[in-house]
């Protein structure tokens, strides 16, 4: 069926539904009253015409029916029914209409808090350039997996992968967190920080906002004194003063 | 699967409605005046059966109507074939032959 032919008949039925409607009750009335004229004008009796042609029609509005039935957008009609009368019907008991329609707002809104969640954590890549190329590397034993799914890298595992691993760019380190006391100036306060080496904002491809990144040897014995800030760090305690302040390990 | 009864009957409509509507435009009555002069009153087509019908045919591309005055000044809707209900006719009277035939000599198979 062609389609423009298709589209304008729906939109005639269903926009100009009153008007295609009057339409044909003219129509189906002006083929009744010459149907009449023939039969009256070939020697039929007005009450012979009247009863002949009302067996003969079953009834206008039937006709009209007929005619609707095989109209495009007849679905669409019926569906539009459908749902005014099911608006109907849950008005008409509404204490079942709230219980039913507060138990599909908390399942939307549990099903949305769970997504949201999945999708921020899992589904999101990171906010690294290239994330698709960042892996994790973990060690586990097998024999011990099931009471220690991992095992902390050991240095010498490292150094062997980052001599020998092809493949990978660089392999920067992540280690357990410590604790630190924040001294001089405002009153001590105790951080968390993790020690990582001195390459792992290069593997991730990114820089400090301000200041510069750790040097290639700050990870080495004797040189790793600097540290690097978080934002949230910075803007609560440094940002107002500039001045410089120490950081011991308990 | 077989062909329902309404189905043969619906295509068998539309081909006396397409080749009513071959030489001139006509309104309701007239067509169905016109199958029932062709098919020496065979077939007296209702109009429960041929509106449905003319509107589908309509709906389809292969007729187009217009208001007009019959010959009794009243008014009429007037129905006309498409390029496409000439297309329609010739198929499916071609097609309408190849049927005839074919059931005619199955059943002069003894």
């Amino acid at each position: 069926m062609p389609i423009k032919a298709r589209i304008r008949s729906l939109w005639r039925n269903l926009v100009h539904r009153d008007q295609a409607d009057q339409e044909l009750d003219e129509e189906v009335r002006s083929y009744l009253e010459q149907l009449v004229m023939k039969k009256i004008s070939e020697g039929m009796t007005p009450e012979e015409v009247q009863r002949s042609s009302r067996i003969s029609f079953g009834g206008v509005e039937q006709v009209k029916e007929e005619v609707r039935d095989v109209r495009a957008g007849r679905i669409l009609e019926d569906f539009a029914r459908d749902v005014r009368f099911a608006f109907r019907t849950l008005a008409k008991s509404p204490g079942f209409t709230t219980v039913a329609l507060l138990t599909l707002a908390l399942g939307l809104a549990a099903s949305t808090a769970i997504f949201s969640v999945i999708n921020g954590v899992l589904l999101q890549p990171l906010d690294y350039p290239n994330a698709g190329q960042l892996v994790a590397i973990e060690l586990s034993v097998p024999k011990l997996v099931h009471k220690f799914p991992m095992i902390p890298i050991n240095p010498a595992a490292y150094l062997a992968w980052s001599h020998q691993a092809k493949s990978l760019a660089g392999i920067g380190v992540v280690g357990e967190g410590v604790t630190m006391n924040l001294t001089g100036g405002d009153e001590p306060a105790l951080l968390s920080a993790d020690a990582v080496t001195a390459n792992l904002f290069d593997v991730l491809g990114v820089q400090p906002q301000l200041g510069r990144s750790f040097l290639p040897d700050a990870d080495q014995a004797g040189h790793n004194y600097e540290v690097i800030l978080t934002n949230g760090l910075w803007q609560s305690r440094f940002q107002r003063s500039q001045r410089r302040r120490t950081y011991d390990r308990p | 699967m077989e062909p329902k009864s309404t189905d043969l009957l619906q295509g068998t409509l539309d081909l006396l409605i397409l080749k009513a509507l071959a030489l001139e435009p006509r309104h309701g009555l007239g067509i169905s005046e016109r199958i029932e002069q062709m098919t020496r009153g065979t077939f007296r087509v209702g109009p429960g059966s041929l509106f449905p019908a003319l509107h589908r045919m309509e709906e389809r591309g292969w007729l187009l109507s217009q208001w007009g005055a019959s010959a009794s000044n009243r008014r009429a809707k007037y129905y006309r074939l498409t390029a496409a209900g000439r297309r329609q006719l010739k198929a499916q009277t071609e097609r309408w032959g190849r049927i005839s035939l074919a059931i005619s000599s199955a059943l002069e198979t003894s």
